[in-house]
C-alpha cells in the first residue's frame, strides 16, 4: 500500500510518497496532493521512495501542476529513482516539471 | 528457468500490482535489464488499465496474459473479451502539444508506441488480442 507523509517547512509543504503509483493508487496520490495544495501552493514532492509510476499518476501530477500554477505556486519533484526519471525524460515530463535530485536542491527552487 | 508465464486475471485495477509482481519475478530469473523490465511492465500496465476502464468499462471481465521469452525478446500476448478496439489505430499523440496544453489523460497508448519494438493486433471471436514484443538487453 502506498503511503503519503506531509510536513510544513516554512511556507512550503513537503509531501513524501512511498510505494507504487498506478491507475488503482493514483486517486490516493491525487487526494494527498490536493490536501497539500490546500495548505500551500509551494509543494515539494519527495519521490525517493516511489518505486513505480503509470500514466494515470502522471495525469494526477499534471492536473495538480495546473492547479498550483493558477495559484502562483509550483510543484518541485525530488529524489526520483533512475528508472522512473528515464521514463519522465522520454515522455517529456521533465520539461514541464522541475525535477531535482535532492530535497536540498528542491528547497532552493521554492 | 521458465520461458513462459500465463496469467488469467479478473478485470480490476486492484490486479495491476499482482501482474507487475508476476512479470517482475519472471524476468528477474533471466536477469533482464532493469530499465527494459520497467518499461515492459509499464506497457502491460497501461494496456490492461485501458482494457479495464474503456474495454470492460469497469464491469466484470477477464484478461489473460501469456509471456514468452526467447533470444532476449519478450513477447506478451494480452487477450480480453471486451468490444473490439485496435489501439494501434488510435491517433498518435503529439506529446509536446499534449503536455503544453496540460492534458491529464490519453498517454497509455503513447507508452506502447514509445517502448514496444513491435506490436500486433488481432480481433478474435470473443474480443481482442494484442501482442507486444520487446528486446531485453
Amino acid at each position: 500500500m502506498p503511503t503519503f507523509q506531509s510536513a510544513k517547512d516554512g511556507d512550503r509543504i513537503i509531501l513524501k510518497v512511498t510505494g507504487e503509483m498506478d491507475a488503482h493508487t493514483a486517486p490516493q496520490l491525487d487526494k494527498a496532493l490536493k490536501d497539500a495544495i490546500a495548505q500551500s501552493a509551494k509543494v515539494i514532492l519527495d519521490v525517493s521512495q516511489m518505486t513505480y509510476i503509470a500514466t494515470a499518476a502522471l495525469g494526477v501530477l499534471m492536473a495538480n501542476h495546473n492547479t498550483v500554477k493558477t495559484k502562483g505556486g509550483k510543484i518541485v519533484i525530488c529524489g526520483m529513482q533512475e528508472k522512473i526519471k528515464k521514463v519522465f525524460d522520454t515522455m517529456g515530463f521533465s520539461k514541464v516539471f522541475s525535477v531535482v535530485s535532492s530535497l536540498d536542491e528542491a528547497k532552493k527552487l521554492l | 528457468m521458465k520461458q513462459t508465464l500465463s496469467l488469467k486475471i479478473e478485470a480490476s485495477l486492484e490486479q495491476l500490482k499482482k501482474i507487475r509482481q508476476e512479470l517482475s519475478s519472471f524476468f528477474e530469473q533471466w536477469k533482464a535489464n532493469e530499465n527494459d523490465v520497467f518499461t515492459l511492465l509499464l506497457m502491460v500496465d497501461e494496456i490492461v488499465t485501458n482494457i479495464i476502464r474503456y474495454g470492460y468499462e469497469n464491469k466484470k471481465g477477464e484478461i489473460s496474459l501469456d509471456v514468452h521469452y526467447t533470444d532476449h525478446t519478450a513477447e506478451i500476448t494480452i487477450e480480453d473479451s471486451a468490444p473490439p478496439f485496435n489501439p494501434l489505430e488510435y491517433p498518435p499523440v503529439d506529446i509536446e502539444k499534449h503536455l503544453n496544453e496540460g492534458k491529464t489523460h490519453g498517454l497509455g497508448i503513447h507508452v506502447l508506441r514509445t517502448y514496444a519494438d513491435s506490436c500486433e493486433y488481432q480481433k478474435t471471436k470473443n474480443g481482442n488480442r494484442l501482442i507486444i514484443r520487446k528486446v531485453m538487453h
